[in-house]
């Protein structure tokens, strides 16, 4: 399988007061093409820190991430802003909507960066991308007008619209149900098999456990 | 059009706060547009004044020197016929001629004036055949002082103020007397001359009007024994050639000893620079003031929307929006408040000075002698360079005051609570 993702002694300290924390302590880890992997760990453990690394939102104190053979710490703040753009896609524990803006808008605004895409092609990309999440027909409501599962939806379909090579979701399921985040879960999966979209996610529920391709068990900022 | 429904829907959100910066910014701009508007009817006043009433012209032609010494030594300093000749000749270049409205020559003197058995210090001048006429009635005096057009009345004898008229204890509408003026010759001996007191004006200034009196120049030369003048005065038919005509005089009359002045220099315009300098002082205090509140008032605006809005920047930045992209998303909604507060302040301005202008009150600048109205200038030149302005430093603040959030970097802005909390 195609190696796409490599992180060498990954480490990132945070301030704390006086003190320092060590989020992170030297990971080492590849993720390959097509896998659905969950790091799991308890709160405090590094998950985030980790995902938020991978994705280029914070910078490591030491250690290096390669994505295919791009080292994504080498780049400059508007190459790393492309990458994010064209590469990853996020899903948030929060969702992350912007309220003032319909669903249709909402899963526009990454494609609204690609000026080569009139306006016509991003609006059928992103119809396209919520048809996929089973949202269609609510293309013109705002997110308060939403569930907590279709607002993850929403926000799954804003996470495809570029058709990222990767997805990061920290938490995907924490502030739903569980009816819900099984649901969310599911689509999740049907999207990693249909379309070979890569998932790395961090989790605390036990019962996604049987679901995923790959467990990453993460204590005190080293994989266990 | 999506950013700018982006935009229009979190001013929306955000109602209080934008009607209050709204409000700001529409006092703000409309007090600017007001006080432009006044600062610029005082400069039509100033400068109607200095060019038509005191007859300074748009632009005076004086000897090398004279500015500084020509009292001291008049002889050396005042233009010689063969000199006038020469002047006169430039004057006859196409261009000039074309932009040229009218030419007066201009002599003055300290002189006394004798009447009724009273003796009164007078500084004369005297212009050109015809010209007292030509300001009588001219466009510009009628339109920016017309309160003072009743205080002239044009004669071909001597002139004077209404209030030495009264000094001397003659009505200005009585019949005309003898006077006698005196003074010495440019050679130093002491002449006199007589002619009928007929006619009355006003220099429009305050400290002027208890010695102002006006002479034809053919009298004035007689008094002084002389054939020369001091300027040359020069009335052009629009003043936006000023600069032109200039540049084309010091190209003809280069090198030939003479000097050449428009009526906004400190040399021939003293009272226009100086009440202009006055009053633009004030004026850039005031606008100073109004501008800094509009800034406070954006950049309250859009500080507590950037804290109300920290996720949504690390969401948008986690999606690939660069720091400029996002700096100009709040700067669209800036700009888009700045634009409606224009609209709102442009009709404000045009109701409140139309409303101002009709109820016509009468009002006496410092060191005037006679009112005006008090007037506010209309003008779509102003508001929209007001407008340029004041959106630029919209675009400006917001830039500056997203710049600080900016810098976070993402993990820092998601984590920040937001209205997605």
């Amino acid at each position: 399988m195609e190696q796409l993702i490599t992180i060498l002694k990954l480490k990132k300290k945070y301030p704390l007061g006086d003190t320092v924390i060590e989020a992170l302590k030297g990971i080492d880890l590849k993720i390959y093409k097509g896998d659905f992997t969950a790091i799991v760990g308890a709160s405090g453990s590094g998950k985030s820190t980790l995902l938020n690394l991978i994705g280029t939102i914070d910078d490591p104190d030491d250690g290096e991430v390669y994505f295919k053979d791009i080292n994504i710490f080498k780049l400059n703040e508007n190459e790393k802003a492309k990458f994010r753009n064209e590469k990853i896609g996020f899903i948030f524990q929060s969702f992350n909507l912007i309220p003032v803006l319909n669903v249709l808008e909402n899963v526009k605004i990454p494609l609204l960066l690609n000026k080569k895409l009139s306006e016509q092609q991003r609006t059928d990309k992103a119809i396209e991308s919520l048809e996929e999440v089973g949202l269609k027909d609510f293309v013109y409501s705002t997110p308060n007008k939403l569930s907590g599962g279709q607002r993850q939806r929403v926000a799954i379909a804003r996470a495809l619209v570029n058709n990222p090579e990767f997805i990061i979701a920290d938490e995907p399921t924490a502030n739903l149900d569980s009816k819900t985040t099984m649901n969310v879960i599911d689509l999740m999966l049907k999207l990693n098999k249909e379309k070979g979209v890569t998932f790395l996610f961090s989790t605390h529920d036990e019962k996604l456990m049987d679901r995923v391709s790959k467990i990453i068990h993460i204590k005190d900022g080293l994989i266990l | 059009m999506i950013f700018l429904k982006w935009a229009f829907l979190n001013l929306k959100r955000n109602k209080r706060l934008t009607l209050a910066t709204g409000f700001a910014l529409v006092f703000g701009f409309t007090g600017l547009l007001l006080l432009s508007g006044y600062i610029k009817v005082v400069d039509r006043f100033v400068s109607t004044q200095t060019i038509y009433l005191n007859m300074v012209g748009h632009i005076g032609i004086l000897k090398s020197g004279s500015v500084e010494d020509a009292y001291r030594n008049p002889e050396k300093y005042l233009l010689s016929s063969e000199e006038q000749k020469e002047i006169e000749q430039v004057l006859e270049i196409p261009f000039l001629k074309e932009n040229i409205e009218k030419v007066s020559k201009k002599l003055t003197a300290f002189a006394l004036l004798s009447a009724a058995e009273k003796n009164l210090p007078i500084y004369i001048e005297a212009y050109s055949e015809g010209m007292t006429a030509y300001i009588e009635n001219h466009p510009q005096l009628v339109k920016w002082l017309p309160t003072l057009l009743s205080k002239i009345k044009s004669s071909d004898g001597v002139s004077l103020t209404k209030e030495l008229y009264s000094m001397l204890g003659h009505d200005v509408n009585a019949q005309p007397i003898d006077v006698q003026v005196m003074t010495k010759t440019l050679d130093g001996y002491l002449n006199g001359v007589s002619d009928k007191l007929t006619g009355v004006h006003t220099t429009g200034l305050a400290f002027a009007e208890d010695v102002s009196a006006k002479m034809s120049l053919p009298k004035l030369q007689e008094l002084l024994a002389t054939d020369k003048i001091g300027t040359f005065s020069i009335f052009l038919k629009d003043e936006t050639k000023i600069e032109e005509v200039i540049k084309q005089l010091k190209l003809s009359l280069k090198g030939k000893g003479f000097e050449i002045y428009s009526y906004n220099s400190d040399e021939i315009g003293a009272y226009y620079t100086g009440t202009m300098s006055f009053i633009n002082s004030i004026g850039f205090f005031f606008y100073s003031l109004i501008a800094l509140v509009s800034i406070f008032s954006i950049v309250n605006t859009l500080t507590m929307g950037i804290n109300e809005r920290t996720k949504e920047i690390g969401t948008l930045r986690s999606m690939g929006f660069n720091n400029y992209q996002i700096s100009n998303l709040f700067s669209l909604e800036v700009i888009m408040l700045t634009f409606f507060a224009i609209i709102i302040s442009s009709i404000l301005y045009y109701v409140l000075s139309s409303f101002i202008n009709s109820l016509k009150i009468p009002f006496e600048p410092a060191g005037s002698s006679g009112y005006v109205y008090f007037t506010i200038y209309i003008s779509n030149s102003i508001m929209l360079a007001h407008a340029c302005i004041i959106l630029f430093i919209s675009y400006l603040t917001s830039f500056i005051a997203c710049k600080k959030k900016l810098n976070f970097n993402i993990a820092e802005l998601l984590n920040e609570q937001g209205v997605y909390k």
